[in-house]
């Protein structure tokens, strides 16, 4: 654990590299007091003593209810809709379809392809055909029921490499084939002359519910100026605003959208508030009344993006020692019936692009070649899901690499340690990794806290029958703190009040990951008072200013740098007011704890309030904006070659499971993820985000999946579509290492999705160093690693 | 191919007329006559309003049984054990004399969903139901349990392995009737139980294979004499898998003669394919693993250890 004085003293070992931080933080780590502790965080009490409102307790008198009606085809025409029995029920206020959309009839993250109301053809079971708003649920439920819609069915193509063949049926079109990119560094092909032992390998993922225990839900209520309001749990509010003011036909400044606190997002609530908050706003526009539009269990399964499914083919080469030669891999990328976040945002946005961006991994490879293809499916989309494409290539690199470390002769840990990134290394992008680079850091951290020399040894049957065996792994990962794209900006607002206190104005959202207390520690530890001093907004379009979207690990350093900014431009005015009523230079002046004082003569000192309250007396500026963006993003669009991100999170994982081998059950016994943080600003809740992370990423290892039968999902609800339990995450023990990110905030950089990233496949590496199958083709659920051990010829002997 | 609109819309209303609570069985079962085939007995819930609210079942009266007296309760008679119909799966576990006396059955109940599930929903409910892997009734029905069943017309007594017709169907009417008790024998010093179950996750997840044994066994001789295997879901209903059984009356108690049971059982069990819960190769393989592994430990625990 990181309050062990072991580990932080490991980590001042560690942090080898020396970083000027003057940039951002005038001093220190050592200096700070509010930002870099544990404290708890500002939400849970509400949250424990459920006082905290999610969007279902809001009350849904004065509102209308709203329903979408889903296709039940996975890809037809529409013949005719006849609404006129609906329309007539009772109660019923709305039942609109694709003509009745006032403004554009598509919304979507990236390209808005995506129809609000379908009005020619459905291309995924659960696209809307029409929309409904009723007085009551039970009203708006039934008046579904009465619509008529006459389909003609037309050929479906559910696999993306099918539909990208020559004569498969044309979902869009602009033909199926969303996005085609391509890195290309040195020379593959000489690269694998020059090895000595090449292997290839297929490993495929299926697509992944986010599964985040808050439903959707959203309220679009008319206002009385014309503006729409939009409130609901969402990740994005600026990405729904700039689809909701368009598909309304109103400019973005009519368009107004609240966040409400989030039961969990993952990624998937950037994308489902577009989806309801334009049926919902579109049909408050024509109603004139308050919508509600929530979504039950089954109905978020259906409708809602997903983790993209791919498929990878993997090609790698090494000379006998182990150091790499050449990477080639084949990415089929299916994006399902729409664009969400899938395809690229140049240079370096949507997940297709980080995917190849990623997949040759963390390693130092001269020559890589990735050829992704992205493509439409009838199948529901994908979209963000925590690690944005990159968990499902880390599956394929973590697992061939250990596969060829086996034709090797050599270990995980020796293979991995010839070959991982240093400081200096050069990614497969051609990206020279220049600061921050701890990678090798979390490697050695993590043998040493997992003690993985003595388990890697003692791995073998623990019963007399050998019915049962123990086998260890390692999952190594690389993860973005930046979104690669042109518009990666973040804005932030603090005012100081005459009685010291702080209104801090940020547009990153709070969906558990504990936003809402890390930026006022950062706001709190610029300016130098106490956390509670500083009291966040709740984001809302028309009150903070654009902070982009709360995705891409970015929030903690994009943010929180935007913050020191804003605050600095206040404190300058309270150290310059402090100086006068002191009599001491402001060089000499700091503030701390509530109080301004005299580096050289402490007791020279003046209560923060106090200085607050003369600045607004005498007119000087209480105020702060602050806009950070990070160093601009560049990829080539031939070559793939550039710097595509700023600055990484490194992490590796080591895993020890026990496995039933006669039933293929897998037993989770010990395990360690050791990361490189830059600077853990709430060490606490970092290993809040830790322990929540590799669940996620055990979860994708061993059971999860939706399984889809004619387009058709068949396990909507979690009684069927599973995710772990309490009993199923093992005690995670988290290493956290801090080696300074010169563009972060007190040297930090992004956290929220890295965790999960690097636990499927140290799981996956484990499984097979315990039962000898391996399992290519996710889950890993008990009958995949009983066959995977039928196929490996039996489970090892000894 | 066009999927029904009940796969795709879902609403949260439940819908049913009345909700009724009678102060004694006899007023409940006169409730259910009342409602002529359109009441329907409610105790836990847990299966009941999930069906109402996928519309599956349709009521428009509910009968809430819960505060009967007369079928509370877990007893002692003799050599047997009683349940009352409204023993939930947390209160069996929690029975000492269940434990100690029917282990299988306790470890049945506590796999049942979640603590919160297994506090509402009832081991009568469990067999009501009649789902053919059902954690509660795999281990009463290797334990040859026999359940009454009261209706106005009077009460009857049913042998488990009589009681299930097909999936979600038994011969107890539940617009009419209502389960009242439960009974089997205790284990004896010379009996053993083991139930075992698989699924792909380690709580609140349906199994893909329940095994349930029960053996009575001579230690000295080293000899089986009776041994009881239940299975789900290998058929329609709760199977016990007699013919095993039926060769294994009287054999010697050894790691052969319980492996080729094991072959036997699974040769003889059809799962179906499943896309969720495993395919019937798979399921019929694991029959084989399950049978050695509940055979092997009811025997230890009957005082048979194997060589």
């Amino acid at each position: 654990m990181f309050d062990k004085t072991d580990d932080k003293k490991e980590a001042k070992v560690l942090t080898k590299e020396k970083i000027d931080l003057q940039r951002l933080a005038r001093e220190g780590q050592a200096a700070l007091t509010v930002a870099g502790t544990s404290v708890r965080r500002v939400d849970d009490p509400l949250k424990v003593t459920g006082k905290l409102k999610y969007g279902a307790d809001y009350p849904a008198e004065g509102f209308l209810h709203g329903k979408i009606l889903r296709s039940p085809h996975p890809h037809a025409r529409i013949k005719s809709i006849n609404i006129k029995k609906a329309q007539e029920l009772e109660g019923v206020a709305a039942v609109l379809l694709a003509k009745d959309v006032p403004g554009r009839n598509g919304f979507g993250a990236i390209i808005p392809d995506q129809p609000v109301i379908c009005g020619d053809k459905v291309r995924f079971v659960g696209d809307g055909v029409a929309l409904v708003a009723a007085e009551s649920e039970k009203i708006a439920h039934q008046a579904l029921s009465l619509i008529e819609v006459e389909y003609e069915p037309l050929p479906a193509v559910f696999d993306p490499r099918e539909a990208m063949a020559e004569g498969a049926p044309k979902i869009h079109e602009k033909g199926n084939l969303l996005s085609y990119d391509k890195l290309i560094k040195g020379d593959v092909a000489a690269g694998f002359a020059q090895a000595e032992v090449i292997i290839e390998r297929t490993y495929q993922v299926p697509f992944l519910e986010h599964a985040y225990i808050e439903p959707d839900m959203v309220m679009a209520i008319p206002q009385p100026d014309g503006t729409m309001l939009v409130e609901g749990p969402m990740q994005a509010p600026f990405t729904t605003r700039r689809n909701v003011a368009p598909v309304l036909g109103l400019p973005i400044n009519k368009v107004r959208c609240r966040q409400i606190h989030m039961g969990g997002g993952f990624g998937g609530k950037e994308d489902s508030p577009i989806d309801i908050g334009c049926r919902a706003a579109v049909l408050a526009w024509h109603t004139k009344r308050p919508v509600r539009l929530a979504l039950e269990r089954e109905e978020i399964t259906l409708q809602t993006a997903k983790r993209h499914p791919m498929i990878m083919e993997v090609k790698i080469g090494a000379k006998k020692d182990g150091t790499l030669t050449a990477f080639q891999g084949v990415i089929y990328d299916e994006q399902g019936a729409y664009a969400s976040l899938g395809p690229r945002i140049p240079p370096a946005g949507g997940s297709h692009v980080h995917s190849m961006v990623m997949m040759a991994g963390p390693y130092e490879i001269p020559n890589v070649k990735v050829d992704a293809y992205l493509a439409y499916t009838n199948h529901p989309y994908g979209g963000a899901m925590r690690g944005f494409g990159a968990p499902q290539v880390h599956i394929a690199h973590e697992q061939v690499l250990d596969e060829l470390a086996t034709e090797l002769g050599l270990s995980p840990l020796e293979i991995r340690r010839k070959n991982a990134f240093k400081l200096g290394s050069t990614t497969a992008t051609g990206q020279v990794l220049n600061q921050s680079v701890g990678l090798r850091d979390t490697l050695e951290a993590c043998a040493k806290a997992f003690e993985w020399d003595r388990r890697y040894k003692q791995t073998g049957y623990l019963d007399a029958q050998r019915s049962k065996r123990r086998g260890v792994g390692i999952g190594m990962g690389w993860y973005r703190t930046s979104i690669g794209t042109g518009f990666d900006g973040c804005g932030a607002n603090v005012y100081v009040h005459e009685d010291g206190s702080v209104l801090l104005y940020s547009g990153i959202t709070e969906m558990g990951q504990g936003a809402f207390t890390v930026l006022p520690q950062i706001c709190a530890e610029e300016l130098g008072v106490r956390l509670e001093d500083v009291r966040l907004v709740t984001p809302d379009t028309d009150l903070v200013p654009e902070s982009g979207p709360t995705v891409g690990s970015r929030s903690t350093t994009l943010m929180g740098n935007a913050i020191i900014m804003a605050a600095r431009q206040v404190k300058e005015s309270l150290l310059e007011t402090a100086s006068m009523m002191l009599m001491v230079p402001v060089e000499r002046l700091e503030s701390k704890d509530r109080k301004i004082f005299d580096r050289d003569h402490p007791e020279k000192s003046l209560a923060f309030r106090e200085a607050a309250a003369r600045c607004m007396a005498t007119g000087k500026r209480l105020i702060g904006q602050g806009w950070w963006t990070p160093p601009p993003a560049s990829l080539d669009g031939h070559t793939g070659q550039g710097n595509p991100y700023f600055v990484y999170t490194y992490s590796t994982h080591m895993a020890q499971v026990v496995v039933d081998v006669e039933t293929g059950e897998v037993d989770i016994e010990k395990y360690v993820a050791a990361f490189d943080v830059g600077k853990a600003i709430n060490p606490r809740a970092l290993e809040g985000q830790i322990e929540g992370g590799v669940g996620m990423g055990l979860g994708y290892a061993l059971m999860e999946e939706v399984v889809i039968t004619d387009g058709l999902i068949q396990n909507t609800s979690l009684q069927n579509y599973l995710i772990p339990t309490t009993l199923d995450v093992p005690d995670i023990q988290p290493v956290i290492l801090e080696v300074k990110n010169e563009f972060g905030p007190y040297g930090a950089k992004g956290i929220g999705e890295m965790p999960n990233i690097p636990a499927t496949p140290a799981i996956l590496n484990a499984i097979t160093n315990a039962c000898g199958g391996r399992v290519r083709s996710l889950p890993a659920d008990p009958e995949a690693v009983f066959w995977a051990i039928r196929e490996a010829g039996g489970p090892p002997k000894e | 191919m066009a999927h029904a609109f009940e796969k795709l819309h879902w609403s949260r209303e439940l819908e049913f007329g009345q909700y009724l609570t009678p102060g004694s069985l006899d007023d409940a079962l006169q409730m259910l006559a009342d409602g002529k085939g359109q009441a329907r007995v409610i105790a836990g819930g847990t299966d009941v309003i999930p069906e109402l609210r996928r519309r599956h079942l349709k009521a428009s009266i509910l009968v809430d049984i819960t505060r009967l007296p007369e079928l509370r309760g877990i007893t002692q008679e003799g050599e047997d054990i009683v349940l009352g119909g409204l023993v939930t799966h947390a209160q069996a576990p929690a029975s000492a004399l269940i434990r100690e006396r029917a282990g299988l059955l306790a470890q049945g109940c506590a796999a049942v969903g979640s603590p919160q599930i297994r506090n509402l929903g009832t081991l009568a409910g469990n067999l009501i139901s009649g789902q053919p892997a059902a954690d509660a009734s795999i281990p009463l029905l290797a334990l040859d349990a026999r359940v009454t069943i009261a209706s106005l017309e009077g009460e009857r007594e049913v042998p488990l392995k009589e009681f299930f017709l097909d999936v979600g169907k038994t011969v107890l009417d539940s617009t009419r009737e209502v389960l009242t008790r439960i009974r089997f024998r205790a284990l004896g010093p010379d009996q053993g139980g083991c139930y075992l179950r698989l699924s792909k996750r380690k709580a609140l997840c349906l199994p893909m294979l329940v095994c349930a044994v029960q053996v009575t066994a001579d230690p000295q001789a080293k000899v089986i004499k009776e041994a009881a295997i239940a299975l789900g879901p290998v058929a329609p209903v709760p199977f016990r898998e007699v013919r095993t059984e039926e060769s294994l009356r009287g054999a010697a108690a050894s790691r052969q003669v319980i492996a080729q049971a094991a072959e036997n059982a699974s040769a003889w069990c059809s799962p179906r394919d499943s896309l969720l819960r495993g395919s019937c190769d798979y399921r019929q393989e694991m029959v084989k693993v399950f049978v050695r592994r509940g055979l092997t430990k009811a025997l230890e625990q009957a005082g048979c250890t194997l060589d």
